[in-house]
């Protein structure tokens, strides 16, 4: 309990002369070593910055490459994931990291929205518009790292499961049912459920 | 050996738990009978064309068959590579087609594109095969008719895209529309979320990228996830950046964050939607636009014909990239389910494919079909880059156009967010609604300066079917058979001026704007006039109407449009239940209204009876509006019927035969219209048809379509009277001008115009038109203007 409140009065100290200072972003060398502790401190009590996750669609809607990826991180939406939940690639294991980005994730679930006039779907959840990109590695990465994913978005009234299985009906016969079949199986795996069952 | 190795498998499978994350690359991996081959760190260096590890284990196993075997493969290898090369350039043209045809409702730009309609010509088979050194290939497209069905599909797109006409499905296209909620016109879509695109980049954002250092920036994204843009910018900025890939002529910007920051940049300041539009549609970025379409037709069809015809090509030193490609390829369709161990030819064959990867992954001197494919399509995003040909079919289209369709069927006034790109299109679609609006006259106007470039990329029309021709032709795009172009609705200064102000004060003050708007009533005069009949679907929305008793009417129903339409709905089912033998009085017709209108509960004036009472009367000839003709042909019965003309079945029988007609190519449909004359000529011979006589002022401003169209807008008597013949199928024959032309429907109901007498060019003319025409007044839901 000691630790805790002299971490918080660290954090606070540092907050004074960083107001931005983030996970990753240094501010002033003298404050350095304090931010540092400060920072592994918050990593350990509760790591969230959620301005990470800021332009996530624009990135998954471009599938866009991070320049400098980190082992099977080649994407710049995991790096900014990553980010967001204050993963360690090089420390943290694939059930650390799953379980900080499923905490970052139920934070800010309502902010994780897309709006975009190739996703029919008005102001809907970012999971649903990788479904209907076809962004297969997002979908695994959100059932690897076991996200919520029984958001109901108020446009179609619909969980990603929902919205897969209205997907799956409307592409019936073509290649795209095949692929979102498979969807369907990764997410109902990681624990996904249709509006009725919740 | 089987059991060997189907033991090792077993005894791997115990130690590896997490060999079972199931995704499609494990099954494949299963399918292949290598699935002990996989763990997740593999899975993912799979996914990233890394294929080391797999080869390490799982190559071994098949280090002699595939010795043994490889040359035998080399057939295989070009046949794949062939056609997944082959595949990416339809997807390369029809991204082209699509920019192209996007442009065509938009602003004129006074440029030219030059470069793109000598690059972007349609190819042949002849150009793919001439000074072509690879026997292999010659051989392979030999016979095959790859350019004339490219060029087939791609206009059937371009006709899906430019017709109004909601039962036009031509069967070969290269996008494909699934079922969606409600029908809008393709090229509407295109138009209302362009402008919308452009209404949402203010001039406080563009004033902010252009004070950017693009340099700071790793790509176009991270400029919009800034904090400078995003805590200056009211709206979602990621949707905002979303959607500008959306717009043809922004689109090209978006490669770097210093092309779109450069382009920014050009805007003068004040950066608002005026001197944006003037920066986008400027003979410059035209040339930009022109440049950008030329390189990726030339680079797309160099690349394709370089690696076709190479000598390596030749010889089957061919890197196909099956790990990385396997979507594309034929590989993963012929995989039979539940397979673990290659017991079977094709299992062997499937896997001796894919460790072809492992083999020549790092030679050089062979053509890597990954990279081919990817310099092929050169227009692609790295998802649609992603995809088979058949996956990127529906997905492009919905992409593009099915789903905004579907979310704009959903919308309510409710749901709709203001300030979102999705409400502001909405709101125009909605407007659009209204007849003889400036955005619904827009949408349908034509852009000369992109025909020329359409025509070029669909290439010879010689093998169209007539309906898809006949579209391309009345939309100005494919020339007559006399060579001319039809002429298209001229709007004057199609320029950006004229939507910013046009925005603000649609019909003051500005010169331009008075001129277009006089322009458009000249074209259409859409409400109905003083004392004319509207068609039902116009109750909704005639608040422009003069007639006091309809704005009566409408008032009492103002809550709720829809019980005015199930009002009258149910009194023309008990019109239809009138006795068959005589027209209905005007005595009959009102009691039925008041009856009608008691049982539900509502109360009508007398004014307002009468007003409902007219409107009922007026929606079918009467026997004063009725010529002598058409009355000793069809007496009563018909009158009665002819109310219930939107019947399901009729409609879909209509559909039917539209459908029909779209699939019948061009001889097909001659001889059967050459049938339908022989067969016409024994039947007027028979008995006297009724002669309608159809009266159109032809002004040389406004096209025949639209002369058309404004007969259907006032629905005046010979309309009506027509409505009343072909939705009954009856054969009659029709005056236009100097010209009779016998209307005929055959055995499966199809309406046929045929020549009866007068001259044949100007028949030829008025044909298409005529045929859209009754067409569309046969079917009640095309009435939307």
């Amino acid at each position: 309990m000691r630790f805790v409140t002299a971490v918080t009065l660290m954090l606070l100290a540092a907050n004074l002369f960083a107001a931005d200072a983030d996970c990753n972003e240094d501010s002033t060398s003298a404050l350095r070593p304090v931010i540092k502790v400060a920072q592994l401190a918050s990593v350990e009590l509760k790591c969230s910055n959620p301005k990470k996750l800021r332009g996530l669609c624009m990135y998954i809607g471009d599938m866009e490459k991070d320049p400098n990826p980190q082992g099977r991180f080649v994407y710049k939406y995991q790096r900014k994931i990553l980010e967001a939940a204050c993963v360690d690639v090089s420390k943290d294991d694939e059930d650390t990291i799953a379980k900080k980005i499923a905490r970052v994730w139920k934070e800010n679930e309502d902010q994780l929205t897309c709006d975009n006039i190739q996703f029919d779907v008005v102001q809907g959840s970012i999971i649903k518009f990788a479904v209907s990109l076809k962004f297969d590695s997002f979908i695994l990465d959100m059932a690897k790292w076991k996200v919520n994913l029984n958001k109901v978005d108020k446009f179609d009234d619909g969980t990603v499961l929902d919205y897969v299985e209205y997907q799956m009906k409307r592409m019936k016969g073509t290649p795209s049912e095949v692929i979102l079949k498979d969807y369907y199986r990764i997410l109902r795996d990681a624990g996904a459920k249709y509006k009725r069952e919740l | 050996m089987k059991w060997f190795i189907f033991l090792l498998f077993i005894s791997f499978n115990s130690f590896s738990e997490e060999i079972c994350e199931e995704d499609k690359l494990t099954s494949f991996a299963k399918k292949l009978s290598l699935p002990n081959c996989f763990s997740p760190t593999t899975l993912d260096s799979f996914k990233l064309k890394r294929t080391t590890e797999l080869c390490n284990k799982c190559k071994p196993q098949f280090e002699t068959l595939y010795n043994e075997k490889i040359n035998e493969n080399i057939p295989e290898l070009q046949k794949d590579f062939l056609e997944s090369s082959l595949n990416e350039y339809k997807k390369n043209l029809t991204n082209n087609l699509l920019s192209s045809a996007k442009l065509k409702t938009l602003f004129n730009t006074q440029g030219s594109f030059e470069k793109a309609i000598s690059a972007c010509k349609m190819k042949t088979n002849q150009d793919l095969l001439s000074g072509c050194k690879s026997e292999a290939a010659k051989k392979l497209l030999e016979n095959n008719k790859f350019f004339e069905k490219l060029s087939h599909e791609l206009s059937n797109d371009l006709a899906k895209f430019l017709s109004r006409n909601e039962d036009f499905h031509p069967r070969e296209t290269l996008l494909s529309r699934n079922e969606t909620q409600c029908f809008i016109p393709e090229r509407d879509i295109l138009f209302f979320s362009t402008l919308s695109i452009e209404e949402a980049l203010d001039k406080d954002l563009i004033s902010l990228i252009q004070k950017l250092d693009p340099k700071k920036f790793e790509s176009v994204n991270d400029i919009f996830n800034s904090d400078e843009l995003i805590e200056n910018y009211d709206g979602d900025i990621a949707s905002l950046k979303q959607n500008l890939f959306n717009h043809p002529l922004i689109a090209p910007h978006l490669k770097s964050s210093e092309k779109f920051v450069s382009f920014i940049k050009k805007i003068s300041a004040p950066g608002n939607l005026d001197n944006l539009r003037k920066a986008l549609y400027s003979p410059e970025n035209a040339k930009s636009f022109d440049q950008n379409l030329a390189d990726s037709c030339e680079k797309s069809f160099k690349t394709l014909k370089e690696n076709i015809c190479s000598d390596e090509f030749q010889k089957g030193r061919l890197y196909n990239d099956y790990a990385g490609n396997f979507s594309k390829l034929s590989l993963s369709k012929t995989l039979p389910d539940k397979q673990e161990v290659a017991s079977t030819q094709e299992l062997i064959n499937n896997n001796l494919k894919l460790l072809a990867t492992c083999e020549n992954k790092d030679e050089k001197g062979k053509r890597h079909l990954s990279k081919v494919n990817t310099d092929v399509g050169v227009s692609l995003t790295p998802i649609e880059s992603s995809r088979p040909l058949e996956a990127y079919r529906g997905e492009k289209y919905n992409n593009e156009i099915g789903n905004l369709t579907n979310t704009l069927c959903k919308l309510t006034d409710d749901t709709c967010v203001e300030g979102t790109i999705t409400c502001s299109i909405f709101k125009k679609y909605q407007e659009s609604k209204k007849p003889g609006t400036l955005h619904s006259k827009l949408a349908s106007s034509s852009n000369s300066e992109v025909d020329a470039l359409l025509l070029s990329m669909i290439g010879s029309p010689k093998n169209l079917d007539p309906k898809t021709k006949d579209i391309l032709v009345l939309n100005g795009i494919l020339p007559k058979d006399d060579g001319t172009l039809v002429a298209q609705a001229e709007i004057p200064e199609r320029q950006s001026q004229v939507y910013t102000q046009q925005d603000k004060t649609p019909t003051q003050s500005s010169p331009v704007v008075a001129s277009l708007d006089k322009s458009l009533k000249k074209l259409a005069p859409s409400a109905p006039a003083q004392g004319q009949a509207s068609t039902p679907s116009e109750y909704s929305s005639s608040a422009s109407s003069t007639d006091s008793a309809v704005d009566n009417l409408s008032e009492v129903f103002k809550d709720n449009n829809n019980e005015l339409k199930e009002i009258q709905d149910e009194i023309r089912r008990r019109l239809q239940d009138m006795p068959k033998n005589r027209p209905v009085t005007k005595d009959e017709t009102k009691k039925i209204v008041n009856n009608v209108t008691k049982s539900k509960g509502r109360s009508l004036s007398p004014s307002q009876t009468e007003a409902l009472t007219e409107r009922i009367m007026n929606e079918r000839p009467t026997t004063n509006a009725t010529p002598t003709s058409f009355n000793n042909q069809m007496g009563g019965s018909e009158l009665n019927q002819a109310s219930v003309s939107n019947s399901e079945t009729q409609l879909s029988k209509w559909k039917k035969a539209q459908m029909n007609a779209a699939l019948a190519d061009m001889q097909g449909a001659r001889r059967v219209a050459a049938k339908d004359i022989i067969d016409a000529k024994t039947d007027s011979a028979n008995k006297p048809l009724t002669t309608v006589a159809l009266s159109i002022a032809e002004d040389p401003r406004i096209t025949l379509s639209d002369v058309f169209n404004d007969k259907i807008s006032r629905n005046d008597s010979e309309t009506q009277l027509l409505k009343v013949l072909v939705r009954n199928q009856k054969n009659f024959i029709l005056q236009v001008k100097s010209v009779n032309f016998k209307v005929i429907f055959d055995e499966k109901k199809e309406l046929r115009i045929l020549l009866e007498s007068g001259d044949k060019k100007e028949a030829e003319r008025l044909r298409p038109q005529l045929e859209m025409f009754l067409q569309k007044l046969k079917s009640n839901t095309s009435l939307r203007y």
